[in-house]
């Protein structure tokens, strides 16, 4: 972490004109006839130790957005990291930008055991690693998400949601990114729960000046977490304010919706 | 889940229990053929000499015989000869797979009776020890076709499903093609050429067996590599091998493990099938087909015909029995 970094206002991660379309229908020689632009030109700025909150209904693009940004789906555009162009030909991803899914069900590897599922990042960035160096750094990630030692024998389906999320977080922290994606991290799990894990997050940001991305529909875990808030729908931002103005003084109809819907 | 509860599961199942020990038992037999069923000695004291014929050929004239061919250990004056200056062990079927019986006393065929169990076939070869050597090389004919084309079906099937796309349609029409090339008759046309044996036999089934597991692996691999598990892994930079291999794999082998006894059991029935129509192996190899086709041939000496249907239908029997144990264990609704 270098001093520059520590500067507030200094943006670590931008998307400029985003777009990601899919083809509904090919001609017999692939060629796309009707397509759905689910990510319609979208830019976006995060500072280095913020949260960017992103909020839309289902179907407004949030996750595939979210999935452009660390290269998993086909999309136009660009991301800067530190202003430096990310993902071409030869650089599919990037150590420092990360993800943590939704289904914590489904992001862990049922036949791979705690250990080697958290394991699996250092392999591939830091491959000169020893076995003692790796399994100190894993131990030490795993005290971070407030984990004991015991669950790394462990396979995944012996655990419960709140605890598979914080084993997905520890498998993404344990490379030391700069930027997280967190594509609905708190959606599947219970309201106490929820709140943990948001506390958790925060304290991780705090500790190693972390830059979230927050994408959610739940309109009161955005606001718990979030510096700034982004509003989407149909593939499009409607608004883009600090969380306090946004939700103090809404200005777009659809942000007041959503508002007016989580206090419901 | 852990080894030891799948094991569990499947002793649960007491079909694919009794069947996968008496397999094992039979294969594990099988697999000392030579100790079991030999027109060779065990051991020979002979002049206070220790003698082991299994190992090393002795002539006739060795042991007091009038030949330099090798010895006859069922010629009664050889036998003779030995018990008079020593004694000697002998297997407990006293003939080999290909031992013509000059001995017998009536025409072969000849029925089974206290020195052949199950009678001879029409050459005047034992068939018990002719089945014994015939399950041990189907088994292993069946084992290694199975292995080998699994592997390659499954490597196949793993790329088709993990890149999708174009290399998905060429791989799959390719594949469709090759499928629908008449195997029989190309079989035919090689064996016409060729004259088969163990490895080349192997080598042509293997060009068509291959195809069976690709298209699951394949669908496995469509479905598998959504799964979030994997997306995280590509974001981390994990490579494409290793997310194929280490990550996919495991979970898309489940399907196909369930599916190994079974396509034994088709291995094992497409080896006799030719040997059946006498495109396999030449008639010198013990095989398992040609003693059905013995048995066809000869409906005067139903032994053939009995033991033979017994030895096959009971081994398919009890691989498809092993194959249900197997697929007891990998049914998550059931063990849950």
């Amino acid at each position: 972490m270098n001093l520059q970094n520590k500067k507030q206002n200094k943006c670590i991660f931008r998307g400029d004109g985003v777009t990601v379309k899919f083809a509904l229908k090919k001609s017999f020689f692939g060629k796309v006839l009707q397509e759905l632009t689910a990510v319609d030109h979208i830019s976006f700025k995060l500072k280095s130790g913020e949260t960017l909150g992103i909020v839309g209904e289902s179907g407004s693009g949030k996750t595939t957005l979210a999935l452009s940004m660390v290269n998993l789906v086909k999309h136009s555009g660009e991301f800067y990291y530190n202003e430096n162009l990310l993902y071409d030909q030869h650089h599919l991803h990037n150590k420092d930008i990360q993800i943590v899914f939704q289904d914590p069900y489904n992001s862990l590897n049922p036949r791979m055991n705690i250990y080697d599922i958290i394991c699996e990042g250092l392999n591939v960035h830091f491959p000169d690693l020893s076995k003692e160096n790796q399994r100190e750094r894993v131990l030490q990630i795993l005290k971070e998400v407030e984990l004991n030692e015991d669950v790394l024998p462990k396979y995944p389906h012996e655990f419960s949601g709140g605890q598979r999320q914080r084993i997905a977080l520890a498998r993404a922290l344990v490379i030391r990114p700069q930027v997280v994606i967190l594509d609905e991290p708190t959606s599947a799990l219970d309201v106490t729960i929820q709140a943990q894990v948001i506390e958790l997050l925060k304290n991780l940001q705090q500790k190693f000046n972390l830059s979230y991305i927050f994408i959610s529909h739940d309109m009161n875990a955005v606001r718990a977490i979030s510096h700034k808030i982004m509003v989407m729908q149909n593939g499009k931002v409607v608004e883009t304010g600090s969380t306090e103005q946004l939700f103090n003084q809404p200005k777009h109809t659809y942000t007041k919706q959503l508002i007016k819907a989580s206090i419901l | 889940m852990q080894l030891k509860e799948k094991i569990t599961i499947f002793f649960n199942n007491g079909r694919a229990k009794y069947a996968l020990i008496l397999f094992l038992i039979i294969f594990v037999l099988s697999l000392f053929s030579e100790l079991i069923a030999n027109n060779n000695s065990l051991i020979i004291k002979y002049k206070n000499n220790y003698y082991f014929p299994i190992f090393k050929q002795y002539t006739d004239a060795f042991f007091g015989g009038n030949f330099p061919t090798p010895a006859d250990y069922n010629d009664k004056l050889i036998k003779q000869n030995i018990e008079n200056n020593g004694w000697m062990i002998k297997p407990i079927i006293p003939y080999s797979y290909n031992t013509v019986d000059y001995y017998l006393t009536g025409p072969t065929p000849s029925a089974p009776d206290a020195k052949h169990w199950l009678g001879t076939d029409e050459e005047g070869r034992d068939i018990v020890a002719r089945l014994l050597y015939g399950i041990r090389l189907s088994v292993i004919f069946a084992f290694l076709l199975t292995v080998i084309s699994s592997v390659i079906g499954i490597l196949i099937g793993a790329i088709q499903g993990y890149f999708g796309g174009k290399t998905d349609i060429i791989l799959q029409r390719l594949i469709e093609i090759w499928d629908s090339l008449p195997q029989l008759f190309i079989l035919i046309i090689i064996a016409s050429v060729f004259l088969p044996t163990f490895m080349s036999l192997l080598l042509i089934l293997l060009l068509f067996s291959w195809t069976g597991l690709t298209g699951m692996v394949r669908a496995e691999f469509l479905r598998l590599r959504n799964f979030e598990y994997v997306k995280a892994a590509k974001v981390l930079g994990v490579s494409n091998f290793r997310i194929m291999f280490r990550h996919i794999l495991p979970n898309a082998l489940v399907t196909s493990v369930t599916f190994i006894p079974f396509i034994m059991a088709e291995s094992i029935t497409s080896l006799s099938a030719l040997d059946f129509l006498g495109l396999g192996l030449p008639t010198d190899y013990p095989s398992l087909g040609d003693l059905v086709r013995q048995g066809k041939d000869n409906l005067q000496a139903p032994w053939i015909g009995c033991s033979i249907f017994i030895v096959l239908s009971g081994m398919l029997s009890m691989l498809i029995f092993i194959g249900e144990g197997i697929r007891d264990v990998f049914d998550t609704r059931k063990n849950s």
